[in-house]
């Protein structure tokens, strides 16, 4: 074949594209699961995070090694899973592959059964599916804090991250996010370790289980507003709305009250 | 671009002082401004700089014969990207602290000039075992540089090395340089690192 012909460039560029396509998907797929331990030890890190008594600890749990966070998170936390719509345990059913239960592709990547569309006037969140069932985190050595996963759309990005309540299940204790592309020093200020410490104490519910938790402009007045992020309105909007959502009735709601009820 | 050839040691430890990548060919300057805040950062991207550049390099000039001249340019980037796209991986799966800060700048390794640079001007008319010590050369030299901005910003930056603070929380909070932790200061340190590169081998002076 001459070496400038149409169909010798068409050859060479066709086996080129195939040795190369063969070559990225064996790394990908041969270091998946070194790289899908990883992700679960970030979140477990998250985890700690959220669920750390002070800044202290959570500089200990920063410095941690994959290995150490996995163990302190083995030892330390009761992973269980909560169908939202009762608020049941039905950990049962995931036994031995908790950890593989990803509940945010389930509802992202609509699989069967396991998924439900959110009424669109009911979906502050602005995030239109909901898994069926949640993780839900229980530190059980010190702080008995409760962590919950939660997601909401911010102004770019949906922001992904874990709210801790304290044990009365009415208080927050600390808000993290493990991934947003918010604006960098406006809405990505909410990764500002000096807002998130804003948040313990904060009264995210009343006693009827009503989410009364608003993210207010200036200065937060109440026990149940916190100051939002100057220059980030819609980020902090979308934070409130995240709140809203998750706390609420259509998230973590029926799981809440019936905790409530069995430990008065 | 036919040359004479060329020894291991000149093609290998050429590119570090005497034909610099950054310094005298100026290639590469982005992502030298970007990821020099810290010395774990700089030292992953060198690496991966490193290894791509020789790596694609030598699969470049192994299929040179066969690559057609109208579309090289094509196969050039696409071998680039695909062993870009498999140190991405590896970083993942090994490195994954460092992969996350480092995730969109990875990625642009594929548009550094650099390894463009020298599968098309080296290893288009070279074997591969000598194009593959070029890569492993212009990447040290790039390298070298990283290094040295590296060090300076992070240690005027936040007063530490490799992540660990030298100084007391007083004295950083006192005499840090935000102006070090910002891309335009890299610019300035690339600049005396050419100027002082320059005074002491006046053959790399361009003439005006």
């Amino acid at each position: 074949m001459q070496r400038d012909s149409i169909s010798y460039i068409f050859t060479v560029a066709g086996a080129v594209c195939a040795v190369c396509a063969l070559l990225v998907s064996a790394a990908a797929i041969g270091l998946k699961p070194q790289q899908e331990k990883w992700v679960q030890i970030d979140t477990q890190r998250n985890i700690l995070f959220a669920a750390a008594a002070d800044d202290e600890e959570r500089t200990k749990f920063k410095k941690m090694s994959g290995q150490e966070v996995s163990d302190f998170f083995a030892a330390n936390f009761r992973n269980i899973v909560v169908d939202l719509a009762t608020g049941e345990e039905v950990t049962d059913q995931y036994q031995g592959r908790l950890a593989q239960y990803r509940q945010i592709e389930a509802a992202e990547l609509r699989k069967k059964d396991q998924y439900t569309d959110i009424p669109l006037e009911l979906d502050y969140g602005q995030i239109k599916r909901r898994e069926n069932h949640s993780h839900v985190y229980l530190r059980t050595d010190s702080t008995k804090r409760y962590v919950f996963p939660v997601r909401g759309k911010g102004l770019w990005s949906t922001l992904k991250g874990f709210v801790a309540l304290q044990p009365d299940l009415k208080t927050a204790a600390y808000l993290t996010f493990y991934s947003h592309a918010e604006t960098p020093g406006l809405g990505g200020e909410v990764d500002n370790a000096g807002w998130k410490a804003r948040w313990n104490g904060k009264v995210v519910l009343d006693d009827q289980g009503k989410v009364v938790l608003t993210v207010v402009k200036g200065d937060s007045a109440t026990e149940s507003q916190v100051d939002g992020l100057s220059g980030a309105t819609i980020t902090s909007k979308g934070v409130e709305n995240m709140m809203r959502y998750w706390m609420g009735e259509q998230g973590f709601g029926p799981y809440l009250r019936r905790i409530r009820q069995e430990t008065l | 671009m036919s040359s004479p050839k060329k020894s291991l040691s000149k093609i290998l430890f050429g590119p570090i002082l005497d034909n610099n990548p950054i310094a005298l060919q100026i290639l590469g300057i982005c992502s030298a401004l970007a990821v020099t805040t810290k010395l774990d950062k700089s030292l992953t991207m060198a690496i991966a700089v490193t290894l791509v550049t020789a790596v694609s390099s030598a699969a470049i000039a192994s299929i040179r014969q066969w690559i057609p001249g109208s579309i090289r340019i094509i196969v050039q980037m696409t071998v680039i990207a695909s062993m870009v796209i498999v140190v991405d991986q590896f970083l993942k799966a090994y490195l994954y602290d460092v992969s996350k800060e480092l995730s969109v700048f990875v990625g642009l390794i594929i548009t550094n000039c650099i390894v463009m640079g020298r599968a098309e001007g080296f290893a288009m008319s070279n074997n591969a075992s000598d194009s593959f010590w070029d890569g492993i050369g212009n990447g040290l030299g790039y390298s070298l540089v990283l290094m040295v901005i590296a060090v300076f910003r992070e240690l005027f930056g936040s007063w530490s090395l490799f992540g660990q603070q030298l100084v007391s929380d007083e004295f950083k909070r006192e005499f840090a340089q935000g102006l070090m932790l910002q891309s335009p200061s890299a610019f300035f340190l690339i600049g005396l690192f050419i100027w002082i590169l320059r005074t002491a081998k006046p053959a790399q002076i361009e003439k005006a």
